[in-house]
């Protein structure tokens, strides 16, 4: 009994750390997001990213992002180069493990945030590599969900701040979305 | 917590214990055989590492790794598209950044393959190579050049130089080994096999 009256403050921490919402932006911060399929990962769905700060260096370089069904999105990001550092879900009833971590090595792509706006990242998938001995991962680039899509599931999240009129104003310039 | 520390310092221990021998450091020409050459090189890389680049914490057997680029070799040429296997790392020399290093080789010529720099336990740096270097069965010493890497904030390679650094190479050379065999130069050349 005592275990499930601990779980259920964990779930309830957790909802109170996972606020969704945009703070208002603050000069020269970028609004940074992207999008991670995690239908291959063992992990249920994308709860977790982060972000590495390469430049400036700082003590604190990683970057928690917010999280919303696939979307990793985090405001007010400083001018800097920076790169994918890990990203994570929780593991499913019956998975080995309770939270799966994936991490990006720290020879790969990186991008970097110059004047303040939107920086769209990329859609990506994540695909299973190696074997069941040696688990590995990629991580694919993939066409849909596209930009303005990633948008659209984050822009209840900025309401009331700076943020939501560019990112209307971008999904204005992406023109109409997909026919479904 | 543990566990993940016990793995890190496994992974080490197992990386120096399983692989096969690198190519020796020389330290006197007495140690090199009737038919074997001193290979003489240098890595440089700019920027150079920052002391918190690698990081070992709670690992055993990094010396080989601090500060170190292995180089992979073979005597057959091949294009390393994945990471090497534990086979692959025989015969490596483990070249320390900045410093001229002085390994003991066969008196064939062979190839450096690839070149892979050690972050952590789990994270590497490969480093572009694909050279010939041209040992003859004449040869006792043969300096290869300086093979100097230009990197960006995100360790991807800019440039790729072989830099011909053989007056300062063979003013080390004498100095350490004396002036009675003679230090041939014989930079490493890139290997084409672009079709």
């Amino acid at each position: 009994m005592r275990k499930l009256v601990f779980c259920w403050v964990l779930i309830l921490l957790h909802g109170c750390a996972s606020n969704k919402s945009l703070e208002e932006a603050i000069s020269p911060g970028s609004l940074v997001f992207g999008y991670m399929d995690m239908g291959e990962a063992p992990a249920t769905e994308l709860t977790a990213f982060s972000l590495r700060q390469v430049l400036p260096k700082t003590d604190k370089p990683f970057l928690h992002m917010r999280t919303h069904e696939g979307v990793f999105y985090i405001e007010n990001v400083a001018p800097g180069s920076y790169q994918m550092s890990q990203f994570g879900g929780p593991g499913g009833m019956f998975s080995s493990a309770s939270f799966y971590w994936f991490n990006f090595p720290r020879q790969s792509d990186g991008f970097r945030v110059g004047k303040p706006g939107l920086y769209y990242l990329g859609s990506y998938k994540y695909k299973k590599a190696g074997s069941i001995f040696n688990p590995k991962f990629d991580v694919e680039s993939i066409k849909t969900p596209d930009e303005r899509e990633a948008i659209e599931k984050i822009l209840p999240f900025s309401k009331g701040t700076k943020w939501e009129g560019q990112l209307r104003e971008r999904v204005n310039q992406l023109g109409a979305g997909r026919k479904k | 917590m543990i566990r993940a520390r016990v793995c890190a310092a496994l992974v080490c221990a197992l990386l120096a214990a399983c692989v096969g021998p690198a190519l020796s450091p020389v330290e006197s020409l007495g140690e090199v055989g009737s038919d074997q050459v001193v290979i003489v090189g240098r890595v440089e890389l700019l920027p150079p590492l920052a002391k918190d680049e690698q990081n070992f914490k709670n690992m055993v057997g990094t010396d080989m790794l601090r500060n170190k680029l292995l180089l992979i070799t073979a005597e057959k040429w091949r294009r390393m598209s994945a990471a090497p296997e534990r086979a692959d790392y025989d015969n490596r020399i483990e070249a320390p950044f900045e410093q001229t290093f002085f390994v003991r080789s066969g008196s064939k010529p062979f190839y450096i393959l690839l070149g892979e720099l050690w972050l952590s336990a789990g994270d590497k740096a490969y480093f572009p190579a694909g050279f010939r270097v041209d040992v003859r069965p004449t040869d006792k010493a043969v300096y290869i050049g300086t093979l100097r890497y230009r990197r960006d904030e995100f360790f991807q390679f800019t440039k790729r130089d072989v830099v011909d650094d053989y007056e300062r190479a063979n003013a080390e050379f004498r100095k350490k080994f004396g002036s009675k065999y003679a230090l041939r130069k014989a930079l490493v050349t890139p290997v084409n096999d672009k079709k």
